[in-house]
């Protein structure tokens, strides 16, 4: 199948899981910034999927044959010829179909039910634009294998756009801060700034720091460590985030609130809370997890009356027996 | 030699710090377990730093066993040797263009541009973590006057290939980026191509020695393989 991306605006990229296991040669996961988003699309589609992740931009694409879509990540205006499309949901459509997607804010993900045929860089699909891997997708053909149409299905997770509390655990250099400063830190309500990329999301507010966390040794970084740069401002890092780095990190924000930080929009407000070590443990889960957890929420997008008194037999119709299925 | 301290770093990681002060002894211990460290059950992988080691683990594994093996494999931690190295001789420009901040960085170090040079290039510097970006150096260590503190205010960008100073550290750029350190000059050296086999140029303990070369020849070398730059 080829789709043909008519057009696509600075921040378009494809995108995957990234390139774990490579922070010894400086190159960090990178891969979907929001990943809920992307186990989103996985949950509803029900294979592993590369995605097209638009931050803050629009694009449309006319898909070459009949295929199912989903559409994850920040809510944007959909439609498909004109019809509009639900977010958060899968949707068939048929061939020669123009799908256009509005610009807004956050990172909204477009995914098809196929598998993308596109060349691996060291093991992955996805552009890293911090570390020079690939770059914004440009209207070009994208060639995919093994496309198919299922069941029109909605998952809805909370929206996840506008902020709110943010956990986060102590890591390396939190001893330090002192006890006031911490304080402060989880007392202090803080705006997402528009400084924000894949590589992390700034913030507004301040943080105090002394001058001798500024001639620290530099340091491993990892995805959701909260630094606070030599203004005092916060930048929790994301997918692109650099693998080393001076400013001190006050801690690192749990995998799962992470997609609260990169979808948060500007001047959203966010707070953030310390949680203990094991804590955090109990909260994470892998992704095999999540996605179980997700396909136990989705629902039918269409009810046709007709099918209401056998949900059952809806069911049948929505399974394809595939090699990958385990995965689930 | 001190005790090691482990810490959490994010919910499936630690970090093994091995001191406060950056030193040879203390980069080898660093490097030198990284390698031991990558070996150990339930660790995904495992990266040696200027005075650390980073350890992702599966969480399904545990973070307490984990930390079990890396503080048994730390009881028989044997002396950190230095390994037998590569030497890569690469050709830098000190030329003003290439080297905004060459004035101010010998400046503060207490010599005059032409001696920093000078210094820069006597001897060779040793990668003591590959990061920050993909396979970008950090390369030490300097003689004490360069422990200069890093900008207050980040440089906008410094091109692909620049050379950058502080903290008795230089730092070879392998993308454009901002920073805090200060560009003393430039050389065509790509850390990371992925077109090349070894996309990776550079791995820790590899030593580099600067050659001053002008403003024209650099400019003849920016397109040649690895910026001019020749592995022995």
């Amino acid at each position: 199948m080829i789709v043909e991306v008519l057009k696509a605006g600075p921040g378009v990229t494809i995108q995957d899981q990234g390139r774990a296991g490579l922070i010894a040669q400086g190159l960090s996961r990178g891969g979907a910034v929001d990943r809920l988003a992307l186990l989103v699309a996985e949950a509803l589609l029900k294979r592993r999927v590369s995605v097209i992740e638009l931050a803050g931009a629009g694009a449309s694409f006319r898909v070459g044959q009949a295929c199912r879509i989903a559409l994850t990540g920040a809510h944007r205006k959909a439609n498909a010829d004109g019809n509009p499309l639900r977010w958060n949901a899968s949707h068939n459509l048929t061939a020669g179909t123009v799908l256009t997607i509005t610009a807004g804010q956050g990172y909204a993900y477009v995914a098809f039910d196929a598998a993308l045929d596109r060349p691996e860089v060291i093991g992955s699909q996805s552009a890293h634009l911090k570390g020079g891997i690939g770059g914004h997708l440009e209207p070009c053909e994208l060639h995919f294998t093994d496309a198919r149409i299922g069941t029109s299905d909605l998952l809805d997770v909370a929206d996840r756009t506008d902020g709110g509390t943010v956990r986060f655990m102590a890591g390396p250099q939190t001893d330090a801060f002192s006890e006031e400063a911490l304080a402060a830190f989880t007392n202090q309500t803080f705006t997402k700034s528009a400084r924000s990329n894949r590589q992390g999301a700034g913030l507004d507010g301040t943080v105090a720091l002394d001058a001798g966390q500024l001639s620290r040794i530099s340091d491993f970084i990892t995805e959701g460590d909260i630094q606070i740069t030599g203004n005092g401002a916060p930048f929790v890092l994301l997918a692109e985030c650099q693998t080393i780095g001076g400013y001190p990190r006050i801690g690192t924000v749990l995998p799962c609130d992470i997609p609260i930080v990169a979808q948060a929009k500007p001047g959203a407000a966010l707070r953030f809370e310390l949680v203990s070590t094991d804590e955090a443990e109990a909260l994470w889960q892998s992704d095999v997890q999540q996605v179980a957890a997700l396909r136990s929420k989705i629902s039918p997008l269409l009810r046709d009356p007709a099918t209401m008194h056998d949900l059952l037999s809806y069911q049948l119709v929505s399974g394809f027996i595939r090699g990958d299925e385990e995965w689930f | 030699m001190n005790t090691p301290r482990i810490f959490p770093q994010g919910v499936d990681g630690l970090l093994i710090r091995f001191g406060d002060v950056l030193d040879d002894e203390t980069n080898a211990r660093a490097l030198q377990f990284a390698n031991v460290a990558a070996g150990l059950d339930g660790v995904l992988e495992a990266a040696g730093g200027l005075t650390s080691v980073y350890v992702r683990f599966d969480p399904l594994v545990g973070r307490a066993s984990v930390e079990q093996a890396v503080n048994a494999a730390l009881a028989t931690e044997g002396q950190a040797e230095v390994q037998p190295s590569r030497l890569w001789t690469v050709p830098c420009c000190f030329a003003a263009d290439h080297a905004p901040q060459l004035a101010e960085a010998s400046e503060l170090a207490g010599v005059t541009p032409d001696v920093a040079v000078t210094e820069l290039c006597a001897e060779p510097v040793r990668v003591m973590a590959i990061g920050f970006a993909p396979g970008q150096p950090y390369l030490g260590l300097l003689p004490d006057h360069w422990n200069i503190p890093r900008q207050t205010n980040l440089t906008a960008e410094v091109p692909q290939g620049a050379l950058t100073v502080a903290v008795r550290q230089l730092v070879l750029f392998a993308n454009p980026s901002p920073t805090g350190w200060r560009q003393v000059g430039r050389t065509g050296f790509r850390c990371f191509d992925m077109r090349r086999p070894e996309a990776f140029a550079l791995k820790p303990g590899d030593l580099m020695q600067f050659e001053a070369v002008s403003a024209v020849e650099f400019e003849g070398l920016l397109n040649a393989p690895m910026g001019g730059a020749v592995l022995s």
